[in-house]
């Protein structure tokens, strides 16, 4: 290996980052700071990915993801999706409280707010939906609702369904990716109502077909 | 014209063939302006203001007039003073026959940073100012849209990010600069900056288009609080809460007031999507959010000369 390929040792990364050099885009995302918490996670969890192909190597694309307790299927997908694809998944939802946003930001999080979707996915970025929380009914793919789907209509983005199995205390997880829904230009509200409908449908679709 | 945006906008058009220029302000030009006809006026002398709009009859009226708090004004009076300038400059519009557009200055502040807000708005998020110079912006933009309603002629507001940068009085460049500079609580909020020489790009783009509507201008990146003040190799102190209040009047003494939106700057962040003005204007600022901080720090500091010195 080349040196100019070596990774930086610790020592070089603490003086930068002590001198400020590093990056943080407009949403808050540090990638150095997301990078040494994806190596953690992995640590944690053991994702397995079927359908990782169906993620685009460049350009924007909405995960519209189902929720069972609601907790790590974040980091989970995050996690996934970046094994089989090296990008990073900004997930939409972190609430917009002091020091715990900031925190989130800092790891790709966004608010679960149109204007912050749209942007990142005119942005160019993988952005992350849940679905509705469906605790009791872990088989049942959560509500969405139209203006859910309005970002990505704007952006032009294809939107992923996807579903996740695992439970919340244990290690193994599978990631289920489905076949991209591509956006209908400038749709009324019926046809942003029927998006909605197709992508939820192509999440319980996977929910009910797992493999 | 006489503060550095409009002496640097006056700088890029006086050569243009065809251009003549009449500029208002409080203060003279800080630079040499050729072929330009200036004038200081107050901005509550409204009928001196309607006068000599009246009588030049321009094609486009560059309105920059608007004062951030602790930049040239303190806080009361820069709410006063941005509203007097506006209201005497659209009244005097309305009459001038040969007027094809206007261009305002506005800001990023005028969205808000209220929770749940977007970190990077475009330029079709909610306005809800939550700072006083915010609320200044939103006031001057509501003038301008209700003057290009009534009179039919395109008014573009360039909502700038903070604009910083060597020589102009920016209260948050001032603040970056001392040597121990309280921060948000770590990790602290990313916000993005413009620098000073970018503004004319906007402001030309969007007189060129006859531009309507706002316009995001703001640099690209984003840096946190401490960062920023570790790029200069200065200290960055965290502050939570009450904290704030005592080193907000701290700094005050010390020359570096920070403004009620300089604090929402620093603990809740502020970066705008520059998307619009990029499709629309086909414009992009040159500078880097981090240029701009890199810019501010590598500032030389001033030099005195002797007066009696032989210097050749």
């Amino acid at each position: 290996m080349a040196a100019d390929d070596q990774a930086p040792s610790l020592g070089d990364t603490v003086r930068r980052r002590f001198s400020g050099d590093f990056d943080v885009d407009p949403w808050g995302f540090d990638p150095e700071l997301a990078e040494a918490a994806s190596q953690a996670s992995s640590v944690r969890w053991a994702v397995d990915v079927i359908g990782g192909a169906r993620i685009p190597k460049e350009g924007p694309v909405l995960l519209v993801v189902s929720r069972r307790f609601g907790v790590s299927e974040p980091a989970v997908v995050a996690n996934g999706v970046h094994q089989v694809s090296g990008r990073t998944v900004r997930v939409a939802g972190v609430p917009d409280l002091p020091v715990v946003s900031s925190v989130l930001r800092r790891l790709g999080a966004v608010l679960n707010n149109p204007g912050e979707i749209t942007g990142l996915l005119h942005h160019g970025e993988v952005v992350m939906l849940p679905l509705g929380w469906q605790p009791l009914h872990t088989s049942v793919a959560g509500s969405l609702s139209s203006d859910s789907v309005a970002p990505a209509i704007d952006a032009g983005a294809p939107i992923l369904p996807v579903a996740t199995f695992g439970s919340e205390v244990g290690r193994r997880w599978r990631v289920m990716i489905g076949e991209p829904i591509l956006p209908p230009k400038q749709p009324d509200k019926l046809g942003r109502v029927e998006l909605a409908e197709a992508v939820r449908a192509g999440v319980q679709h996977l929910l009910d077909n797992p493999r | 014209m006489g503060g550095h945006l409009g002496t640097g906008v006056a700088l890029e058009l006086q050569g243009k063939p065809g251009v003549e220029l009449m500029g208002i302000d409080i203060d003279p030009p800080r630079r040499f302006l050729r072929n330009t006809e200036f004038h200081r006026v107050q901005p509550a002398d409204r009928r001196t203001i309607t006068k000599l709009l009246r009588d030049f009859d321009p094609h486009a009226i560059l309105h920059l007039g608007v004062y951030e708090p602790h930049a040239r004004s303190n806080p009361s009076a820069s709410h006063e003073r941005s509203i007097d300038v506006t209201t005497a400059v659209l009244d005097a519009a309305a009459d001038c026959p040969s007027l094809e557009s206007i261009v305002a200055r506005s800001g990023l502040e005028v969205y808000g940073r209220h929770r749940g807000s977007p970190l990077c708005p475009d330029e079709t998020a909610e306005i809800r100012p939550t700072t006083r110079f915010g609320q200044t912006l939103a006031d001057v933009e509501e003038l301008c849209r209700d003057f290009e309603r009534r009179h039919d002629i395109p008014v573009a507001l360039i909502r700038f990010a903070p604009i910083v940068g060597p020589h102009i009085p920016s209260p948050i460049g001032r603040y970056l600069r001392l040597p121990i500079v309280p921060v948000g609580i770590l990790p602290d909020a990313p916000f993005s900056l413009l620098h000073t020489d970018d503004v004319p790009l906007f402001v030309l783009a969007a007189l060129e288009h006859r531009a309507s509507g706002p316009f995001n201008a703001v640099g690209t990146d984003a840096v946190t609080g401490s960062q920023a003040v570790r790029m200069g190799g200065k200290v960055p102190f965290p502050v939570v809460g009450p904290g704030w209040i005592v080193s907000r009047a701290i700094t005050g003494v010390l020359g570096s007031p920070l403004p009620e939106h300089g604090l929402e700057l620093l603990t809740r962040g502020r970066t705008g999507d520059p998307r619009r003005a990029r499709e629309v204007l086909g414009v992009s600022a040159e500078y880097s959010t981090i240029d701009v901080i890199k810019d501010l720090h590598e500032w030389a500091p001033v030099a005195y000369l002797e007066p009696n010195r032989v210097v050749a």
